[in-house]
This record gives structure tokens, sequence and C-alpha cells, in this order.
């Protein structure tokens, strides 16, 4: 007998006994169509918010009535009297949430503006739900105050930014301003630097009157030598005279010399009545010219006082200014602090990009939109359900139907066949891998009824699906093969599917997790499976982006094939001695070290 | 290499090769004619004439408890062999190192296949599978199949084609008394008749042995008579029986040799009448008076003590155990009244009367 034939009439044999079984073909056939119909129940989104909220609100303000109304659209609210009271409902699970307004709640009052949530967390999978969609409505409240308050804002910033503008001129104008004065400042001060006030210092009334009075005396002088000389030229012109008289010249010659001598002398007596009269007219001269002089010395004087005190003035003026000029620098300085300042916040301002107040308020708009439109929760969830419905059947029924046909006593008749051991295995395989595909299949056409299935993707996710079931069937196989009792098999079923659900993403998301559990998690079959077929069945992924997790999944299904055959073989001694004290009642009474279980 | 082809083609002579067929494929394969004899010497060596078991200094232990420790056995051709003992004593476990499916710690247990020779049950379980059907104690076949499907499901596992199939599963239901039966789910079988039905699948690959485990357990008399009588018919179509079970009288009755296990060993074997004559070569004499007046006669035979060994009245009945079966059938007609004696019998001591003898003994 080949191996086909064994295998064939194992399979037979398996089927047969399944098929007569009653409780064997409700569980095959009705298994799936009960988790089924429970996941539906469980996940279908449309009465998720038929669930009681309590909330608690202080005093009867509008906006928090407003509220209350609007969660009464998705949600039975039940208001309570007290705080206390809302939060015991919670507590004693008569409502989900306990909302709590502050008192006198007015948004935008900080430490009024504050919504309470009390929630019990036990209840994770209502409660999240449950204070998304009232966050959601509290949030759509809030956003809308915010918008207002931020309008508000904005209007306050754009006049600000005019006014800054405007202003930004005049001190510009100012700034202008400030230097021209500071520059005429500069001249001003140059100017006055440059006025010297200085008197010289030799200058002496005393001097003065000493110089006239020399002068005077030298013209005292000068007149009396005249005198003198003129008296000398008369003596001489007298002499001459003398002379001219006694000289041999001829009388004409001597008539004209005498008569020019005559003339000379007359004209020396009226230079000498002049130089008299100059003399005197030199003294009266001198007289008014001592007292122009006193006077004038009293003008010095009276002047040098007054340009002493002038000077004086200037310097006081010099050292007025400069310090004007100091403070006109310091001005200057602030003034183009205060530019550079209102430059800045001119710029900032129009640095402002979003300037609508709903951007500002809320500036990323969350749009969550299924990547592929449906209905409910239930076809996202697909995936994972038919992964988890596949795993658990493998992992609790393929034990049981091991364990079922190991414990027989008809397997040891089996045994005693000369069947070959891959037969065996082939045939529990296949008898256990027929029950998943039709368990599958009935979940599929259940769904196929009420979703649509991508028929595009649909070959591919069949792959998928055979390999998912083979996976789960070798592994439960394996734990068939190892465990002799149905009750530590489908702890062991349970407790290995509860592992892969733990190390995946159905409770937590991968990305929550410590980055080496996530690593491995991501290798975790149930993941494999699940993420596999969701990206086939519902986001049509191309095959080229699955074929390594696909190649990945193949050769845990190979693994586990030489696995389920190694584990088949270590075990089987072991299992027949196991049969054969079963088949043997009187072999209890051996007293047998049994052993440790 | 070599070894390996060895190992092939015994497997293959035990298969249906004959031995000049494999001596022409070692040489072929360029073994030498030594090499080649001394391997058919020892892959063909057969079991004495008339062996089909042999049981060699077979030990088992399970941890640090013996259960089997040197036991050595023969089961002839076409015999009924009986082995007896007290409940844990190991007959279930050398059954199941018989059969394969547990392999023993020591010894060999070698059975006679087709061609005669000798197959290892340890290095060859398959083969040796194929020569023995096993009847466990706790029928086992598939109980949501009919007779027939667990016959045919069997049958095919044992590589029967469909005519063979067909007429040997008939043989054997008819053999089995469970013709009417056939279309009968196998639970719904009565308790008989699923014992009937076990030893029919224990029977389909038409073995030449038949190991029946406790094969009247739990069985009413009545039915316990007619498993008495298939066993017997299928032992006198040739099939050799090794029947262990704790109740004597069964084995007494059924049984040509008997082995006698205890505390896993075997203490003693043969004929009935042979264990008997071996342990107990007295006499047991069985009077029962209606007078129920055993007082005079006990008082009687105190004078002649030296010919019985006991004497004692056990359920309203004088027992009394004497090699001089003759001497003291006379003795007690001389001294009990005329018209007291309800019934007189001598027998031999029972299977069961030696069997505590021995274990006490030993």
């Amino acid at each position: 007998m080949n191996i086909l034939d064994e295998v064939m009439e194992l399979v037979k044999k398996n089927a047969q006994n399944l098929i007569r079984s009653k409780a064997g073909s409700l569980v095959v056939i009705l298994g799936p169509l009960l988790i089924i119909f429970l996941a539906g129940l469980a996940f279908d989104n449309s009465n998720v918010y038929a669930v009681k909220v309590g909330i608690y609100r202080p005093d009867n303000a509008s906006v928090t009535a407003r509220f209350t109304e609007q969660l009464k659209d998705q949600f039975k609210v039940q208001e309570f009297a007290s705080e206390l009271e809302c939060i015991d409902a919670v507590r004693n699970t008569d409502t989900a949430v306990c909302m709590r307004f502050a008192e006198n709640f007015s948004i935008g009052v900080p430490t009024k503006n504050q919504v309470t949530f009390y929630i019990d967390y036990s209840r994770i999978n209502l409660v999240w739900a449950v204070r998304k969609a009232m966050s959601e409505k509290v949030d759509e409240a809030s956003l809308q105050a915010s918008e207002n308050l931020t309008s508000n804002l904005l209007g306050v910033i754009e006049f600000t930014k005019k006014e800054v503008q405007k202003e930004r001129d005049a001190l510009i104008r100012l700034t202008t301003q400030n230097e021209l004065v500071n520059k005429n400042t500069q001249d001003l001060l140059a100017e006055l630097g440059d006025i010297d006030l200085s008197v010289e210092t030799e200058f002496s009334l005393d001097n003065v009157t000493s110089a006239g009075t020399q002068v005077k005396q030298w013209a005292d002088s000068s007149l009396e030598l005249g005198e003198r000389s003129l008296n000398k030229a008369a003596q001489f012109m007298g002499a001459a005279n003398d002379v001219l008289k006694s000289s041999g010249a001829s009388s004409q010659a001597k008539d004209s010399l005498l008569a020019s001598l005559q003339a000379n002398l007359k004209e020396m007596d009226k230079l000498k009545a002049d130089m008299v009269q100059m003399r005197n007219l030199t003294k009266d001269a001198f007289a008014r010219f001592d007292a122009q002089m006193s006077a004038l010395t009293l003008g010095i004087v009276s002047t040098k006082a007054k340009l002493d005190e002038a000077d004086t003035s200037r310097q006081l003026s010099i050292r007025v200014i400069e310090s004007v000029r100091l403070l006109l620098d310091q001005s200057l300085l602030s003034v183009f602090e205060l530019q550079k300042s209102l430059n800045d916040i001119d710029n900032k301002i129009s640095s402002i990009e979003i300037t609508d107040a709903n951007a500002i308020a809320q500036p990323i708009v969350t749009n969550i939109k299924p990547v592929v439109q449906e209905k409910t929760y239930l076809n996202y969830l697909f995936p994972i359900l038919i992964v988890l419905v596949i795993m658990f059947t493998g992992l609790l029924i393929t034990p049981t139907l091991i364990l079922l046909d190991k414990k027989s006593p008809a397997s040891f008749r089996t045994y005693m066949t000369p069947v070959r051991d891959i037969s065996y295995v082939i045939a529990n395989f296949i008898t256990a891998f027929l029950i998943l595909v039709v368990q599958t299949a009935i979940v599929l056409a259940i769904v196929s009824a009420f979703f649509s299935i991508s028929v595009q993707s649909l070959p591919f996710t069949l792959v998928l699906l055979i390999l998912v079931c083979s996976f789960f069937t070798l592994l439960g196989m394996i734990v068939g093969y190892v465990f002799e009792s149905e009750e530590t098999a489908t702890l062991a079923g349970v407790s290995i599917g509860a592992l892969f659900l733990f190390v995946s993403d159905v409770i937590i998301p991968l990305e929550s997790m410590p980055e080496m559990f996530a690593y491995i998690a991501s290798f975790n079959p149930y993941v494999l499976g699940s993420s596999l077929i969701r990206r086939a069945m519902i986001f049509n992924s191309p095959l080229s982006s699955m074929l390594q997790d696909t190649a990945i999944l193949f050769g845990y299904v190979f693994a586990f094939a030489f696995i389920a055959m190694g584990v088949f073989l270590l075990t089987k001694r072991y299992s027949l001695q196991e049969l054969a004290k079963a088949l043997a009642p009187v072999w209890d009474k051996v007293h047998l070290p049994h052993r440790k279980k | 290499m070599d070894d390996a082809l060895a190992e092939h083609l015994r497997l293959t002579a035990a298969n249906g090769l004959s031995q000049g067929e494999v001596k022409q494929l070692l040489l072929a394969a360029g073994w030498t004619s030594a090499h080649v004899a001394g391997y058919l010497e020892k892959a063909f060596k057969k079991l004495d004439k008339g062996i089909v078991i042999r049981i060699q200094g077979v030990a088992k232990s399970f941890g640090t408890k013996s259960v089997l420790s040197q036991v050595d056995m023969d089961i002839k051709s076409g015999e009924l062999f009986g082995l007896i003992g007290m409940s844990g004593t190991g007959k279930t476990t050398l059954l199941n190192i018989i059969a394969g499916f547990i392999k023993p710690d020591a010894g060999d247990v070698q059975v006679a296949v087709a061609d005669g020779t000798a197959q290892s049950v340890v290095r060859n379980p398959d083969i040796v599978k194929s020569r023995i059907g096993f009847s466990t104690q706790t029928p086992s076949f598939y109980p949501r199949l009919t007779v027939r499907e667990n016959l045919e499901h069997f049958a095919r596992l044992y590589g029967l084609e469909y005519l063979d199939l067909s007429r040997r599963c008939n043989a054997l239901l008819e053999l089995v008394g469970l013709t009417a039966a056939r279309e009968v789910v196998a639970s719904h079988l009565s308790g008989g008749m699923q014992k009937r039905l076990d030893i029919a699948c224990a029977l389909i690959h038409d073995p030449a042995i038949l190991i029946l485990d406790e094969p009247t357990a739990d069985i009413d008399p009545v039915l316990r008579k007619q498993l008495w009588e298939l066993i017997r018919q299928i032992n006198s179509k040739g099939t050799t029986i090794l029947l262990a079970s704790h109740f004597l009288a069964e084995i007494e009755l059924l049984c040509n040799r008997i082995a006698i296990l205890q505390n896993g060993k075997v203490i003693e074997q043969g004929t009935a009448d042979e264990l008997r004559n071996l342990y107990s070569k007295q006499y047991e004499l069985y009077l029962q008076l209606s007078s129920h007046d055993y007082k005079r006669i006990l008082e009687d035979l105190q004078r002649a003590k030296k010919y019985w060994s006991k004497a004692s009245v056990e359920n309203d009945e004088l027992v009394v155990q004497t090699p001089y079966p003759e001497g003291m059938l006379a003795f007690l007609s001389s001294h009990v009244r005329r018209g007291d004696v309800q019934s007189l019998h001598l027998a031999r001591p029972t299977l069961g009367k030696v069997f505590e003898t021995l274990v006490n003994r030993k």
C-alpha cells in the first residue's frame, strides 16, 4: 500500500469518525458560525453608542446644557445630582463614563473650563470608544470657543501691526530730526569752539598812557627840535645874509639870494609859528587823546569784562550743548532700539502665515478617512478575526482530534498495521487542515454575503489562508502529539493562542511595544498572517510587497511540518505505552511510576 | 553502504525475497562469497522447528520498578499458549513487548515470519507486526464506524486488495458471528459482540499469531463460553494463540501449554497436567453428606492421618487431599452411613490451586 492510499484511508476514517460524531459536526459547522456571529455582535459599531453615560453639572449653565443635548444624540445620558453619585454609577457599571463639568463652567476661563471624565479602565473596550466620542463633542465646543478667542486675538494683533507701521514712520521722522539736531549741535559746538574771546593780556592802560606821553614828548621834542632847527636855520640865514652881504657876489645875485633868504626866513617864521600852533594843537590833541585813551581804557576794560563773561557763557553753552548732544545720542540710540523693536514686531506679525482663526484654533484638521469605505468595523477586523478563528480552531480542535485518535483504543490497532509514520502525520494534518478549511470557507461565505471581498486579491488571499491554516494546524498537531490529555492540550492550545495574541498588535500596537519586543512580535505568525490577509483583502497591496512576509510564513509552515514529524516520532513510543496502559485496565494495579504531569 | 544494503535486503527478504534471490543481489553488489554466506546465515536464521515466538532474556523496568526480568519462553506453532499471573505481574507488558509496542530493556523476541526466518521484534517491529494480531482487554476499533467499515479500514491499512478484502471480511464476520450485524455501528454492539469484532479486527490480516489479552474480562459467563468457542475455532484453523488471563479456569480449559508469571519472571511453564504433576501429586476428594455431620468422619480420619495431607470442611463439603485416592475412597465409604452420601467426587487439584501453591512457594 503506498503512502497516498494509506493517507487517504486514514483521512477517510477520520472524516467518517468526525461526521458521525454529532458534537464533532456541530463544532466543525457551528463553531465558525458561532465565532463569526459573536464577533459580528461584538464589533458591530451600529450600537456602540447605545451606552449610558453619566453627567454631573454643578450648575445649569447653558454651555453645559448644550453639551448634554449634543451627547444625547449618541448616548443615553443620565444626569446626576452629585459628583459622587455620578462616579458610583461608573463603579457600579450603571454608566460607562462620568463626565463632570467645572463649577460655573465657562469656556476659555482657566479653572472654570475643565471637563473631567471618570472612567473605569477595566471596561477597556467600551471606555475608549465612549471617551473618544464624548471628547469629540467637548472638543467641538472647545474648538468653537477657541476660534472666537483666536479671532479676537488676531484682531488685536492686526490693529497692533497697523499702529506699529504707522508709528514706525513717525519714528523714522523723529530719527531724522534727531540726527539733524545732533548735527546742528555738533556745528554749534564747532562754532562755539571756534569763537576766541580771549583778550591780549599785554594791553595796559599805563603803557598806552606812557606811550601817549612819550609820543607827546616826542612830538614836543620834535616841535622843540624843529623850533630849534628853525632858530638855527634863522641864525644860519642871518649869517648867510651877512655873509652874502659881505660877499662879492653881484648885487643882483645878492639881492636874489637875499630875497630868497628873506623868503625862507619868512617861511621859517611861518613854520615856526605853525609848529607852535602844532605844538599847541598836539598838546590839545594829546589832551583829547588822553581823555579818549582813558575812555578807551575804560571801554576796553568793560569790553574785556564782557568778553570774559561771554567766554564763560560760551564755555557753559558748550558743556550744555555737549550734554544735550550726549542725550541726543542716547535718545537716538533709544529711537533706533525702538525702531528695531517695532520692525521686529512688524516682521513677526507679518511672518504669521496663518491668519485664519479657524486654522489657528485647529492647526491640523484630522480627517480620519478609511482607506477603503466600509460600513462597520467588522470589515477592518475581518482579517484579524479570520486568523483568530483559524488560530484558535487550529490550536484547540487539532490537538483534540489528535488526542481523540491517539487515545482511541482503535489507534492501538492502527499502530499495529504496517502504516508508515509519515502517513499518520500527513493524515492528521489533512484531516485537521480540512476542518480548518471548511470552517474558514464557512466564515468566508458568510462574510462575502454581507461584505464585499476583493475578487482581485482573492486568489492570493486564499493562498495566505491556506498557509495560515497549515501553520496553525501543524502547531495544533505538535500540541496534540506532546500532550497526553485533552485538558492539558486545550490549556496548552489556549496558552499558545494567548501568547500569540499578546505578542501581537491586536491588544497593543506593535509601535508602542519596546523595540526589541516589537521586532520579535513582527515575526509572530499570527501577526504575519493577519497583516498579510489585511493587506491583500482590504488594501489590495501588490503581490511584490507581500512576498517577503509570505516567504517567512511559508518558512514557518515548512519548519513546523518537520517539527511536527519529529515530535510525532519522539512521542510515539510514550504514547503507545500510555495507550497500552489504557487498554489494559489491570495495568493500573501494577503501581508503575507514572510520568510526572 | 554494505550494511545499509544488507539491512535493506534483509527486510526485503522478510517480505518475500528468497534466500537465493538475496544471495544473487548481494553477489551482484560486489560482496564476497564468504561475506554473503555469513550474512545469509545471520539474516535467514530460523527458529527451532515448530517455534513461532522465542522470548529470550527479556527484561523491562519502568523507572526503578522492575516489571519483567529474564523472561525466557518458546511458543510453538499452532498451540494455544496461556500466560497466567496475578495482576501486575507483567503479563500485559510482556504481550506489548511481543507485539512491538514496548521495547525491552534487555533481551529480544524473535518471531518466525512467512519464510520461516526469525525476525527480531526489537529491530524490525513492522515486519513482526504483520505476523501478529492483537486483541487487547479493551476492544480497539472505531466505535462510530460500522462493523464492516472497521474491518475494511484495518484490512486496507494492511494492504489487502479489494477482492481479498471482501472475502476476508466476510469470512471473519462468519467466523465471529457478526454477519448479521455487519452494518451496525460498532458502539451499538453488545459487549460480547464488540469483543468478537475486536478479535475479527485482530485477525483481518490473517496473522500467524494472535495475542489475546484478558479476552473475557468483564464478560458474562454465557458470552465467555461463546468466546472460548471462538478462540478454539480460530486456533483450530492453525493460528497460534497467546492468551493472557487471570481467569485460571479459562487458561486451564483452553490452553495447550501455560506459563506462570510471578513478579516479572516465568516461574514455571508446561501443560496443565505437567504443572499439576510438578507441584501437586495429590487428589482432592469431595464428600457432601445429607446429615451435614462431618465431625465423626473427621475424628475417624485422624486415625488414618498418614494417608492424607489436609482434611477440612469447606462450604458444607468435606475436602480431603490425598495422594492415595483409591484407598481414601474405600476408607470413607466404610465410615459413612448408608444413604447419607449426597455427593462424592474425586478430582485433580485445579490450576488455581496449583497456581496458588506455586506462588506461595515462590
